[in-house]
């Protein structure tokens, strides 16, 4: 009966929009113009570096900030005029650790839990369920202020999810935290993914974004610069998939055959390194053209022994982008 | 409801939580008691008052009526006065030999009272009153004169009237500075047939110039109360009505001439011992100088105001009960800042919590709190002598109550509107003492506003915390009652403060979050 209260008919299975978002810190343009649409039960990567608007979009979408025009909707609620009902649907975990350094691990989503109105039994069958997701059973009565870094993380999360939201707002989730906690929380956002929440992440990861996101938008300076799946993004955008390959035959047929080779649309660029005795080609798509590639060599006589690969990334559509480096 | 009262145990919680606040917050007041305590009660805790010896000079021949007013008579006055344990009284005869024997040093101050002032105290305890039936219409029903003759029986002896006709009546208000009344009571035109066709009918009221509001309020009431009930039982379905107006004072009328007694001291004696002396004999003298009838009526009160010891911390204590409380300001802001920076409220802003709800847990966790700072201090207090001189036991626990429940709100409202001052809890923790040391040093917590020059006195009488420490000075010093109208007007006046700097503080406070 409750989650049907907070559910607003929405026809286009569309969780979150947003259209023209601005938000001014005085001459500061934290966020300008941005229009992006999120379906129910995706996993939506929110890519950018420090400072891009990122945080300031969740701020607006999870009612702590006012826009300074265009419009944001939680399951068709207006983020401004109908902040009461979207807080209900909403979980956010914001990038810094905010709970109470003084309280338990337990105390803390108790705590947090009645601030969503959670009934008292459900509560606690909730919090110790979450405890036991992350595993924190064992720090259940722990003072958060003695929690590892990573154990802190895992609170921070789980205290997002106390209410059982359908939506969730993930700012950084595993910024600076160590591998094994990193996966540990990647764990659990498939784990939410599956069952059927819809995920706002945002990250300045590659890989992250890479592997969580079903899709994702580049947000820079406030605007968004790309929009599509990571794989879309990655064929499209970018210097493409390096080969690296061994090639054995006469010099002068080598250097003529990489002269030709870059004739073709999909290679971007190709070069002998003399140094390491290596040819490198850079192709859109490079993996799916390598067996034209290599037969390219193969029919001007040339051998070639030996091949790698190193697959275009995230980082390099970024850089094709905006020239910059995500982390300069 | 729930939330809030989760809110406020959480408030609590992160005080018991934190070792170094929570010790803190009863550290500062214990060290500070107890120093107060050390220095101004004796390390003796069984006899912590300086006895006095004072000399008295009664240079008055006229005698206030023993039988009706025991209260004016100077000897009475001695004797209540003397048995106030530190005060020992000397007689003298004239002020010459008063001032030879504090010169040798066997008093500390002398006090003398002028001729004519059990007279004038007596005068001053009757209300005097000018009849004047103005009114030349006639009833079969009703008579003015024996309204007039059962209103002289019924107030007597508080008051006294004299019954003027219509021409008469005139030619005294022409004259008014000529008489000794305190008002003059108008039967208008028509009264008597207001009365019969049953109309609302009033009458009028003008009073000399220099009379108090209050002393007014309580002659018009109770000339409105006796003419309703005498009319009424004679079956009139009038109503009958007084206004009470600033304008009606009788045009050029002069004040009444006031008499002053004199408290002498030397100029080496200590201004705090000179405070307390002085304090001393107002509170003994107040209570019959001051001519309202209202406390006329209620000499027994007066006795046991004056009978009470009045040691250093006893006359300080009021305004050291503030300091405690005061500190939580700090806390307070610490908090404020603390969650601001740590992100709690952005947290706290993503769930369903109000900003109201933040706001009064905030308010109602430190009213707690401050409740527990007094509470030391009155303990600490306590041990070292502090004895307070409250009008009841439960008129004073009621108002101390009521006014730490609104100097909390003050200072919490200082909180909301400093929180965007300081920002964060490092700045705010030390910074917040630029403003605590000057109020409390400036409204009379550490040091009677009695030593303070007359600028920083007139300063002093703005400040919103000194509306407390008045309050409480009158509730546990003076021993009047929380109804006293000095009492109410400080606690109005707090209250609006409080009001004012809540209303600026949310607003601040809100975009603070933010």
């Amino acid at each position: 009966m409750e989650s049907a209260k907070h559910e607003k008919v929405n026809n286009n299975d569309v969780t979150i929009e947003v259209k023209d978002l601005k938000k001014y810190f005085e001459d500061v343009k934290a966020v300008d113009g941005i229009s992006f649409k999120i379906n129910k039960g995706e996993c939506f990567g929110f890519l950018g570096p420090n400072g891009a608007g990122k945080t300031t979009t969740i701020n607006i979408l999870s009612c702590y900030l006012k826009p300074t025009s265009g419009e944001g909707r939680v399951n068709n609620f207006d983020v401004v005029k109908e902040a009461t009902e979207v807080k209900k649907l909403i979980g956010i975990t914001p990038q810094e650790n905010i709970f109470y350094e003084e309280f338990t691990v337990y105390e803390n989503l108790m705590f947090f839990g009645k601030m969503y109105t959670v009934n008292s039994s459900i509560l606690k069958q909730r919090a110790n369920n979450l405890i036991n997701k992350v595993g924190l059973d064992e720090k259940r009565k722990t003072k958060a202020r003695k929690l590892s870094g990573g154990m802190k993380k895992r609170l921070n999360l789980i205290i997002g999810l106390v209410h059982d939201p359908s939506i969730l707002f993930l700012d950084e989730p595993t910024a600076g935290l160590d591998p094994q906690t990193r996966r540990l929380i990647w764990d659990y956002i498939f784990e939410l993914k599956k069952r059927d929440k819809t995920i706002f992440l945002t990250t300045h990861y590659m890989d992250e974004a890479d592997v969580l996101s079903d899709r994702l938008a580049i947000i820079d300076y406030g605007t968004i610069i790309a929009e599509g799946t990571p794989e879309h993004l990655k064929e499209t955008i970018g210097k493409g998939d390096m080969l690296f390959l061994k090639i054995e035959g006469t010099r002068e047929k080598l250097l003529k055959s990489i002269e030709e080779v870059k004739n073709n649309e999909y290679i971007l660029d190709a070069f002998y390194l003399e140094e390491e005795m290596e040819t490198r080609v850079s192709a859109m798509d490079g993996v799916g053209k390598i067996g034209k590639i290599i037969k390219h060599f193969t029919h001007n006589g040339l051998q070639v022994v030996d091949v790698g690969i190193k697959r275009n990334s995230l980082e390099n559509v970024f850089l094709a982008l905006t020239g910059r480096s995500l982390r300069e | 409801m729930s939330r809030l009262i989760v809110l406020i145990k959480k408030n609590l919680m992160r005080f018991i939580r934190n070792p170094k606040t929570l010790g803190f917050l009863i550290l500062i007041p214990v060290i500070y008691y107890l120093l107060l305590g050390l220095i101004f009660g004796g390390i003796d805790f069984s006899d912590t008052t300086t006895t006095y010896n004072i000399g008295w000079i009664d240079d008055d021949t006229t005698n206030a009526n023993y039988g009706i007013h025991p209260q004016f008579n100077l000897s009475y006055i001695y004797e209540v006065t003397d048995e106030i344990n530190g005060i020992n009284l000397v007689n003298y005869s004239s002020l010459e030999e008063a001032k030879q024997a504090a010169l040798e040093g066997t008093i500390t101050a002398y006090v003398y009272f002028p001729e004519g002032y059990e007279s004038y105290l007596e005068n001053r305890s009757f209300v005097n009153i000018a009849f004047w039936n103005n009114d030349t219409s006639t009833s079969t029903n009703f008579s003015i004169v024996d309204f007039y003759i059962s209103l002289v029986s019924t107030t007597s002896p508080i008051f006294k009237f004299t019954y003027y006709n219509k021409t008469e009546g005139n030619s005294i208000l022409l004259d008014f500075n000529n008489y000794n009344y305190d008002g003059m009571l108008i039967i208008n035109q028509n009264f008597l047939k207001g009365l019969d066709d049953s109309w609302d009918v009033n009458m009028t009221y003008l009073f000399r110039n220099g009379t108090s509001l209050s002393k007014n309020i309580y002659i018009v009431g109770t000339f409105l109360s006796l003419a309703n009930n005498y009319f009424h039982i004679l079956n009139t379905t009038s109503d009958i009505t007084i206004p009470v107006e600033y304008n009606y004072m009788i045009p050029n009328s002069t004040p009444f001439a006031t008499l002053s007694f004199e408290i002498y001291f030397l100029q080496t004696v200590s201004p705090a011992v000179q405070a307390t002396i002085e304090n001393i004999f107002v509170q003994v003298l107040s209570s019959i100088i001051n001519s309202n009838p209202l406390e006329i009526e209620l000499p027994h009160e007066k006795k046991s105001t004056v009978g009470q010891v009045v040691n250093n911390i006893t006359f300080s204590a009021p305004g050291y009960l503030l300091y405690g409380p005061m500190t939580i300001l700090s806390f307070a802001l610490v908090i404020l800042t603390g969650e601001k920076k740590d992100g709690i409220y952005k947290r706290l802003a993503s769930t369903e919590v109000t900003n109201w709800e933040i706001i009064i847990s905030s308010i109602a966790s430190n009213i707690i709190l401050i409740f527990m700072q007094f509470g030391i201090g009155a303990l600490i207090l306590g041990l070292f002598g502090w004895s307070p001189i409250m009008y009841s036991l439960l008129d004073g626990i009621f108002g101390i109550i009521l006014t730490m429940f609104l100097f909390s709100f003050l200072l919490l409202a200082l909180a909301l509107a400093l929180a965007p001052v300081f920002k964060d809890p490092d700045s705010a923790g030390g910074g917040v003492w630029i403003i605590i040391i000057p109020l409390a040093m400036v409204s009379g917590i550490f040091v009677p506003i009695e030593l303070f020059g007359e600028t920083m006195k007139a300063i002093a009488a703005w400040l919103p915390t000194r509306f407390a420490v008045v309050a409480l000075q009158n509730l546990l010093l003076n021993g009047l009652p929380l109804s006293h109208p000095d009492t109410l007007l400080n606690l109005g006046l707090l209250t609006l403060y409080s009001a004012i700097i809540l209303v600026i503080g949310i607003k601040a406070f809100n975009k603070f979050k933010r």
